[in-house]
């Protein structure tokens, strides 16, 4: 692969806030919920960026903004070097061939009325492909992702949750795609139908030169496929960095307390144990986010600091941390 | 794959008709109505408006209900009558599909002020009791049977609404949509092709129920004469004749007053199976 | 609470402006002019040109509309040019009692017979008694109102002469007269109308007797005919309120047929003679005075279900 090529970001996003009006029932004013707030990010082609946090932290809505089915309300998403932030409709269009997005629920993201066969014309269809090109394309997909050829002729009800799944990711390759966003896609599936897909999904990448953007929340996923890893939470990222790094040296609580949930394989070896850490309290409103460091109210290193202070990303070790304490976590229990 | 997933849609509709012996009827009773009244000029034994015999005769062998005031036989009148009931529900039910189903799809799928703005028109114009809003406009446009269509079904357009805007309304959250938009698609595009198919099994049903509902909406008004005008065959015109000459033939009456009340019978029974069978959510055993 | 009525009395006074609006647009898009049809062809183009004047039919439409609402909103209906001037609302007023008459004692009739009946057909699931409520509630779905008027017309004023043919005798003058005339309509439209509610109570019945409380009624050792007749009676009978609002609504227009057939001179029948006339002042007015009862009844019938079950006002 051409290397100053592969170093041009294919996606990059700038200080992106994306926020929701929301109308509670009773209230008389629109409430403004910020679900994404000053995010940036980039992913380079043939790139796998891990974007983990709990649900509804805003990890999916950042997913649809970049693909741009949200529209930012402020900062700048560029893809391809082009600034899209405020392409309309038309513009998005031959865009649309160049980013696609695979969706958590396969149930869901495929229309029940539609057979196979016409759910993967769908995107040739909508983009004026010519039917005798998308009827020879349309079986090439299908072998791509590892289904047989009659299932053309099925309903999607037909089939397991696997590969519904291939379904919704041989159309969202259909038109050739060089960034891909998959939104949980593989949560909704068995453990042992998940390593298929992940495989499913590593092996298009390494065919085809795809960029991804996978969103789990399921830290262990992320690792398995992810060249840098993203860690968000309540909108915001809070550590970045080349995925060894992230598991290896864990900068911020947040990162060190999800990774400490993951089953340790080492220690089942018989090496140094990992100190479990359970985090308390639940995920603050959204509505109505804690001052200063958003994550001190479940933080065991938080002071004053952190309460009146919002710390920014800054660079720690080989990462970007948003903590006025980072560091890895010491067993002597220096911060608590 | 296993044998039973094998099973298309089709055929598991088949089966379902096949293991009730109700929805078999009922869908054979529809049917043989609709035969009726394609078929009506070589079933009748006489034409509609044919004078075969002297006024009010009773009941014969030849005459299976006797004669009118005017002397036309009433039980090819009545079979007469099957087509023009049939004509009317279909066309003022096409009408209410045509406009009712794409404001319900516009208006679910927009939501916001399109959707405040429509809802509440549709409230307005529920908030007439049917019969009369249908009776006012044929009374403003002329009472004959074309009036008698458009105003049947322009009242069945709210309610058309109503319906698919609610469905729409919920399926256009759904991934399927979103991932139409994330291919590209124009909101045409979704509305057309995502979020109708989804909506067809609705449709028809209501389609059928909306039928029964004009079929005897369209007798009501021919018997306060403000529908089909003489001579013609209607159903309910001639339950008006047959109300005035109770005393002397009450076969006009009761025939003609069977013929509405089967008919009903069937297409509201035809709604129930439809619901049955277009369940896509139904397992067989 | 008092929020939801507000909110719901606002909303009733927006549908009745829509309705309005709507009668004004249904009745400018009359083919003829009330004017020549007042008066006859032969008129002079004087008289003519005069009473397009007063009548205000010279005016552009949207002053016309104003007037329109204007006058409405003041109470003032106007008087009738086909009925010699007499005050529309003193046709009306008259008309819509006598309908309501007819339409409240149908309903009483319909519950009276609805809500044993689809309590039993309930509590007795799958038995012949419930078959046989079910069978009657598919039928009266199907009848049609007329027809059934018209079947009970030939059996009891033709072939068994019980009772009068129609017509109307006010009550001060011979209340057996009065009620006897009352017989048949009530019996048709109330019958048909308890088929829908049967139906209803039965569902409303079911669901209520599947739900939790009521096993957890039973595991507390009430007797098998409190849980049901209690427990599930309450419960299943808040919803039937809004059914009966519904039904009472649909009755005052639906009953056009109803009186046309008995000849009673109600709201309906009204309208019809006025068709046929082609008094359309009056007709406009009947159409309105309808929608408006319909309008009214379903916003009593809200506000005392909120008043029964004050969720619904919170949601």
């Amino acid at each position: 692969m051409n290397t100053e090529a592969a170093q041009k970001p294919i996606l990059d996003i700038r200080d992106i806030t994306t926020s929701y009006h929301i109308r509670r029932s009773g209230a008389q004013k629109a409430t403004t919920l910020v679900a994404v707030e000053d995010v940036t990010l980039s992913i380079k082609p043939g790139e796998t960026l891990g974007l983990v946090g709990e649900s509804g932290c805003g990890k999916s809505t950042l997913g649809r903004t970049i693909i741009r089915l949200l529209e930012p309300s402020a900062g700048t998403v560029s893809f391809a070097g082009q600034d899209i932030t405020h392409f309309d409709h038309q513009q998005m269009r031959p865009l649309r061939q160049e980013m696609q997005i695979v969706f958590q629920d396969p149930y869901a993201s495929l229309n029940p009325r539609f057979k196979v066969q016409q759910i993967l014309y769908e995107p040739f269809r909508i983009h004026g492909i010519p039917r005798a090109v998308a009827s020879q394309k349309i079986p090439e997909l299908l072998s791509l992702v590892q289904l047989p050829p009659d299932s053309l002729r099925r309903f999607p009800h037909e089939f397991s949750g696997g590969q519904r799944q291939r379904i919704a990711i041989a159309r969202a390759l259909a038109l050739e795609p060089s960034l891909l966003v998959l939104d949980e896609p593989v949560s909704a599936l068995d453990v042992s139908i998940q390593a298929q897909i992940l495989n499913l999904l590593e092996d298009l990448q390494t065919e085809l030169g795809l960029a991804y953007l996978f969103i789990a929340h399921d830290l262990s996923v992320v690792g398995q496929v992810s060249d840098r890893v993203a860690v968000m939470y309540l909108g915001r990222i809070v550590e970045e960095g080349p995925r060894d790094a992230v598991f290896n040296s864990p900068q911020h609580p947040y990162t060190i307390a999800l990774l400490s949930a993951i089953p340790d394989i080492s220690a089942a070896q018989g090496r140094q144990t990992r100190e479990r850490i359970i985090l308390t309290g639940d995920l603050p409103n959204p509505l109505d986010p804690p001052s200063g460091c958003r994550f001190r109210t479940r933080c065991w290193r938080g002071d004053q600091l952190c309460v009146d202070q919002d710390p920014q990303l800054a660079p720690v070790s080989d990462s970007l941390v948003a903590c006025h304490y980072p560091g890895a976590e010491d067993h002597s229990g220096a911060w608590s | 794959m296993t044998s039973a997933a094998q099973f298309s849609e089709r055929r598991k509709i088949w089966r379902r008709i096949i293991r009730n012996p109700l929805h078999l009827f009922t869908l054979s009773m529809a049917a043989l109505l609709v035969l009726l009244a394609v078929f009506a000029d070589l079933l009748a034994p006489y034409g509609a408006t044919e004078v075969v015999a002297y006024p009010f005769e009773l009941p014969t062998a030849q005459f299976w209900l006797g004669t009118d005031q005017i002397g036309r036989d009433i039980f090819s009148r009545i079979i007469h009558g099957s087509r023009v009931s049939l004509y009317v529900g279909s066309a003022s039910t096409a009408i209410a599909v045509v406009f009712g189903v794409p404001m319900g799809v516009v208006s679910g799928y927009f939501g916001k002020l399109t959707d405040t703005i429509m809802m509440r028109t549709t409230d307005g114009l529920l908030a007439f009791p049917p019969i009369i809003l249908a009776m006012a406009m044929v009374a403003v446009l002329g009472p004959n049977l074309r009036n008698t269509i458009i105003a049947i079904g322009i009242v069945q357009i709210p309610r058309f609404a109503r319906l698919v805007r609610g469905m729409a309304l919920s399926l256009k959250e759904s991934e399927f949509i979103t991932a139409g938009r994330a291919l590209g698609a124009s909101h045409v595009y979704l509305m057309q092709r995502s979020l109708l198919p989804n909506l067809t099994s609705i449709i028809l049903v209501q389609f059928t129920l909306t039928f029964a509902t004009a079929v005897l909406t369209e007798a009501a008004l021919s018997f306060l004469g403000l529908g089909a005008q003489p001579p013609a065959p209607s159903w309910g015109a001639m339950l008006l004749a047959g109300k005035t000459l109770v005393s002397t033939n009450p076969y006009l009456a009761l025939g003609a007053g069977s013929a509405i009340f089967i008919t009903v019978l069937i297409f509201t029974l035809l709604g129930d199976t439809l619901t049955d069978l277009l369940n896509p959510y139904r397992t067989d055993r | 609470m008092t929020r939801y009525i507000v909110r719901r009395l606002l909303h009733g006074i927006l549908v009745m402006w829509i309705v309005s609006t709507a009668v004004f647009v249904i009745f400018r898009l009359v083919p003829g002019d009330p004017a020549a049809m007042t008066l006859g062809l032969d008129a002079p183009p004087e008289a003519h040109e005069a009473l397009r004047e007063e009548l205000g039919l010279n005016d552009p439409t949207h002053i016309q509309y104003l007037r329109w609402m204007g006058n409405l909103a003041r109470g003032d209906f106007g008087k009738s040019i086909t009925h010699g001037y007499a005050e529309v609302s003193g046709l009306v007023f008259p008309a819509l009692g006598r309908t309501l008459e007819l339409a409240s004692l149908s309903i009483l009739l319909a519950v009276i017979v609805a809500v044993p009946l689809g309590m039993i057909s309930a509590i007795r699931e799958g038995t012949w008694m419930d078959h046989t409520a079910r069978v009657f509630t598919t039928l009266g779905f199907s009848m049609p109102t007329y027809v059934m008027g018209i079947g009970l017309l030939i059996l009891l004023a033709e072939v068994f002469p019980i009772l009068p043919p129609g017509g109307y005798i006010p009550f001060g003058e011979d209340p057996v007269k009065h009620l006897s005339q009352l017989i048949m309509p009530v019996v048709t439209i109330g019958s048909v109308t308890a088929a829908r509610l049967t139906r209803f109570m039965r569902a409303g019945m079911l669901e209520v007797l599947s739900a939790d409380y009521v096993r957890t009624a039973r595991a507390k050792g009430l007797t098998e005919r409190r849980v049901n007749y209690w427990h599930a009676f309450r419960n299943a009978a808040i919803p039937l309120i809004t059914e009966v609002g519904v039904n009472f609504g649909l009755l005052v227009g639906g009953m056009v047929v109803i009186e046309q057939i008995f000849t009673w001179p109600g709201l309906g029948w009204l309208m019809i003679q006025s068709i046929l006339t082609r008094a359309f002042d009056v007709v406009q007015i009947a159409v309105l005075v309808s929608a408006a009862t319909f309008v009214i009844v379903n916003l009593l019938v809200d506000l005392t279900y909120s008043w029964l079950d004050p969720r619904i006002a919170r949601s």
